[in-house]
């Protein structure tokens, strides 16, 4: 990589890095994975900088980097099933009753996305919280669109049927059993 | 299915929204990958130097093919000498014993492509699995016929696998994996990728209670698999008639490091030599733990994740293991790397750059030989 090259690419990680590290959180649920997810997606895609042909494509790169990071098999089992977060539960929020329970349905729905499996968690990150298109969805992950409508929909009745939103969530209750 | 309830979509999407507004800017991220660029630099410069650490040195060309998706790093094989295999699944020579590599008028050998490999394994096992694999995948991927490459069950036979080739007519081929119980029960894809061609070699790691099991699949014409849990570990090699090993791992087996893999053809040719990357495993039973200093962190980061002091005294002074266990085990560390060659070496296990955000610091005396002891944890940045 050249000098110009390099530029170029500290100033796309000078800009794009705090959005990046957004999705990384809601990838992997913790800061500190988060930021190892971030650099490792990035210096994949630094190694590989004179081989993309299309620049302004870096950041899907990046982000199709991280989310197969996240969900390759070896990674998975060298963290095992947990999910970690560094979110304390339980603390009261100001604001009163609503703002309580809202900030109790947010809890919810968080532990309860940190059950699903790494490739329902990324499909559900990439859809509703980076609203890409299903297409878009099954581009970064190397699916076909069909699946990513199947593995959302999966994923949104098992948030469903999750006994932390049957509890904290009644909307969420009708829902299941409508 | 049911019609998805908007309410959930809408809490999810808020849910996402707030979370996502909490995290902080990062600090320094392109130093950070700087510094994780330079190591997986290192990591393939490294390989380069296996060839004098593995006792099955070995002539020739061959093709270094990594799977899509796998993180592999694959190097270019050099011209050695003809390897002298050893027993079935057998401890080999540590390695500094290996020869010099010399050059080998052996003529390049060109391993069969993934594509076209036939069945290979146990076929009640495939039968087992198969109906419950297809009907998973067709879900995912309508369309592709399933060609079974390898079946079979860990060495404890409490869990079975099926690796399988799916092909259909203008799409790319894909390689999946299937996992079950023994008796079929509990199956899971747990490997979808697409299955480049010039593929000529496959691994995948299965779970089993009480171990975990490395398969290696090379082609039909591979005579022996080595494998080393690190790039300073000794190689377990096999000798195999059908190109496949299956590799027993420690009960702990999934940690960190960096393992490696490598092929040779009847001839001894070396045709095929990658590392693990992203996971690799703790020490095995023939590897010295303390001889690595790499091992000897993550052994002792292991024992302070299951909260065993007694096995975290093998690894670090009394001391250290009181440091090491009054951190809270809040966080997931996996990974890491020490400095190159200073003695007492330096730990990341968090396998992050501590200097731009706060990390494990961990500092050991020793040597190779007399293996090495964590002598200092400490928490913070540099």
């Amino acid at each position: 990589m050249d000098t110009k090259a390099q530029e170029q690419f500290r100033e796309f990680v000078a800009g794009r890095s705090p959005a990046l590290l957004r999705t990384a959180y809601l990838l992997t649920g913790s800061h500190p994975d988060a930021e190892d997810l971030l650099q490792t997606a990035l210096a994949k895609t630094y190694l590989r900088y004179d081989r993309i042909r299309d620049k302004g494509a870096l950041e899907s790169y990046v982000r199709r980097a991280m989310v197969t990071t996240q969900t390759s098999f070896w990674r998975r089992r060298a963290r095992g099933r947990e999910f970690a977060t560094d979110q304390v539960p339980d603390r009261p929020p100001p604001g009163g009753e609503d703002a309580a329970e809202t900030t109790a349905i947010r809890d919810a729905m968080w532990r309860s996305l940190g059950r699903l499996g790494a490739r329902q968690r990324a499909v559900l990150v990439l859809r509703y919280y980076e609203d890409l298109s299903e297409a878009e969805t099954a581009d970064i992950l190397g699916v076909a669109p069909g699946t990513v409508k199947s593995q959302a929909a999966r994923a949104l009745a098992t948030l469903r049927a999750d006994a932390d939103l049957a509890v904290d969530f009644p909307l969420t209750a009708q829902g299941a059993t409508s | 299915m049911s019609p998805i309830d908007p309410t959930v979509e809408t809490a999810l999407r808020r849910a996402l929204a707030e979370h996502a507004a909490q995290v902080p800017p990062p600090l320094d991220t392109y130093r950070g990958m700087q510094h994780r660029a330079t190591r997986m630099r290192r990591r393939r410069t490294g390989m380069l130097s296996v060839a004098t650490v593995a006792v099955v040195a070995a002539a020739a060309v061959g093709v270094p093919l990594g799977l899509s998706g796998h993180d592999h790093d694959s190097i270019t094989p050099r011209q050695s000498g003809v390897p002298t295999a050893p027993s079935v699944a057998a401890p080999t020579a540590t390695p500094s014993s290996t020869p010099p590599s010399t050059p080998s008028s052996t003529p390049p050998s060109a391993p069969a492509d993934a594509l076209d490999w036939a069945f290979r394994g146990d076929g009640a096992v495939r039968s087992t699995l198969l109906a419950d694999a297809q009907a998973t995948f067709a879900d995912a991927h309508p369309g592709f016929t399933l060609a079974p490459l390898w079946a079979g069950t860990t060495p404890q036979g409490g869990w079975s696998g099926l690796i399988f080739r799916a092909t259909a007519a203008g799409q790319d081929a894909r390689l999946g994996v299937w996992i079950a119980q023994a008796d079929g029960s509990a199956g899971s894809l747990v490997r979808d990728d697409v299955l480049e061609a010039g593929t000529t070699e496959i691994d995948q790691q299965l779970p089993a209670d009480p171990s975990n099991a490395l398969v290696v699949l090379g082609a039909p014409d591979t005579k022996q698999i080595g494998y080393a849990p690190t790039v300073d570990g000794n190689f377990q090699s096999q000798r195999v008639t059908d190109g496949v090993a299956v590799f027993g791992l420690d009960a702990s087996g999934v940690g960190n490091g960096v393992a490696y893999v490598e092929l040779h053809d009847t001839s001894g040719t070396l045709t095929y030599r990658a590392s693990l990357s992203a996971g690799g495993f703790l020490a095995g039973e023939n590897v010295p733990p303390t001889s690595v200093r790499e091992l000897v962190m993550n052994g002792l980061l292991q024992a302070w994740l299951a909260d065993d002091r007694a096995a975290a005294a093998k690894y670090a002074t009394a001391e250290a293991v009181q440091q090491m266990f009054a951190i809270p085990r809040s966080l997931h560390y996996v990974g890491g790397d020490c400095t190159d060659g200073a003695t007492p070496a330096t730990c990341y296990p968090n396998g992050r750059d501590i200097s731009t955000q706060p990390g494990l610091l961990v500092t050991m005396d020793g040597g190779a030989s007399a293996g090495y002891q964590v002598t200092k944890v400490t928490m913070g940045s540099e």
